[in-house]
């Protein structure tokens, strides 16, 4: 008897898709699984600066309150302290002289940061898995009760 | 004379293969379909209080108790008004000698003050109106009530249990 089995063009889209899936399947459980080796957990304790806010936003600043990476949503610690002083802005004078002048109803601030939940590799300070502290850059950030733009002042070594 | 016709379709391993893919399908879109599940804290009666800058002088009469704010960007209800308020709109400027930065009133214009109440649902990391606004003092607004809009920033929250 003669067999008339032949595959078709659906057959070996079957066959494909199938093929897809498993690989998938095998990608997310088993693969992506193995590069998560490294569990951050080494303590680290950085600064936070905010310039020129107004006394409202200070107010809604507490110790305590978690602090939030605006981009990715993370957690990025928990405020140890915060440091409020008359702000100091950028004036120029009438002989084009420049000036840091104290300014009326804006203030200037430093937040201490801790995290238990940070890496450290060679000179790199990494909190949360991704966020890497470079002293120097200005990164959105929020809490429950505020949000504002800030400037990574210091890490504690 | 009539010829009664056989079927012959039996079912293959293609067949099958198909029943099962639909199947997963349909079990994956119904598991993404379904409602979220209770992810959500809790929701709570709160007031905020939100500043519309730079108004034109006596705008403030415009707005009533009751109104209910929308965001002006993304339609979403802010909350309903409770109180409201005025003060000078003011914008920083140097002495001569640029030894002091002063606050100086802006003439014909004003900040408009609201407080707004909302049902807030709260999570870790935020409170969000019934609308779905997010509310965080310093948050920018953009806000519209029945014969009035503006733009600001929120300057407070009640925190729960205060």
């Amino acid at each position: 008897m003669k067999k008339n089995f032949r595959l078709n063009w659906v057959d070996l889209l079957i066959l494909v898709l199938m093929v897809g899936l498993v690989a998938g399947t095998y990608m997310k459980f088993r693969v992506s699984k193995t590069t998560n080796v490294v569990e951050p957990q080494t303590p680290i304790t950085y600064q936070v600066q905010i310039t020129n806010i107004r006394k409202t936003t200070v107010d809604a600043l507490r110790e305590g309150d978690a602090l939030f990476d605006d981009d990715s949503g993370r957690k990025i610690g928990t405020i140890r302290s915060i440091e409020a002083t008359p702000a100091l802005t950028l004036a120029v004078d009438t002989e084009g002289v420049y000036h840091m002048t104290e300014t009326d109803d804006r203030y200037d601030v430093i937040l201490t940061v801790e995290t238990k939940e940070g890496s450290i590799s060679g000179n790199t300070y990494t909190v949360a898995r991704i966020y890497t502290l470079n002293i120097g850059s200005f990164r959105d950030f929020h809490t429950k009760y505020s949000t504002w733009q800030g400037r990574i002042w210091g890490i504690e070594r | 004379m009539k010829h009664e016709r056989k079927s012959t379709w039996r079912p293959n391993l293609f067949d099958l293969v198909i029943v099962a893919l639909g199947a997963a399908v349909m079990a994956v879109i119904v598991l993404v379909m379904r409602p979220a599940a209770a992810n959500i804290s809790e929701t709570v009666p709160m007031e905020y209080t939100v500043e519309l800058q730079n108004m034109p002088e006596g705008a403030w009469e415009l707005v009533n108790t009751g109104d209910m704010l929308y965001d002006n960007i993304r339609n979403q209800a802010m909350g309903t008004v409770v109180a409201v308020d005025h003060a000078p709109y003011t914008r920083p400027i140097a002495n001569a000698s640029a030894t002091h930065v002063y606050q100086s009133p802006v003439p014909n214009a004003e900040n408009v003050i609201l407080t707004l109440r909302t049902n807030m649902t709260v999570t870790d990391s935020s409170l969000v109106s019934e609308g779905g606004y997010i509310v965080r003092v310093g948050g920018a607004v953009a806000g519209k009530g029945p014969c009035y809009a503006g733009t600001g920033f929120v300057i407070g929250i009640t925190r729960e249990g205060e």
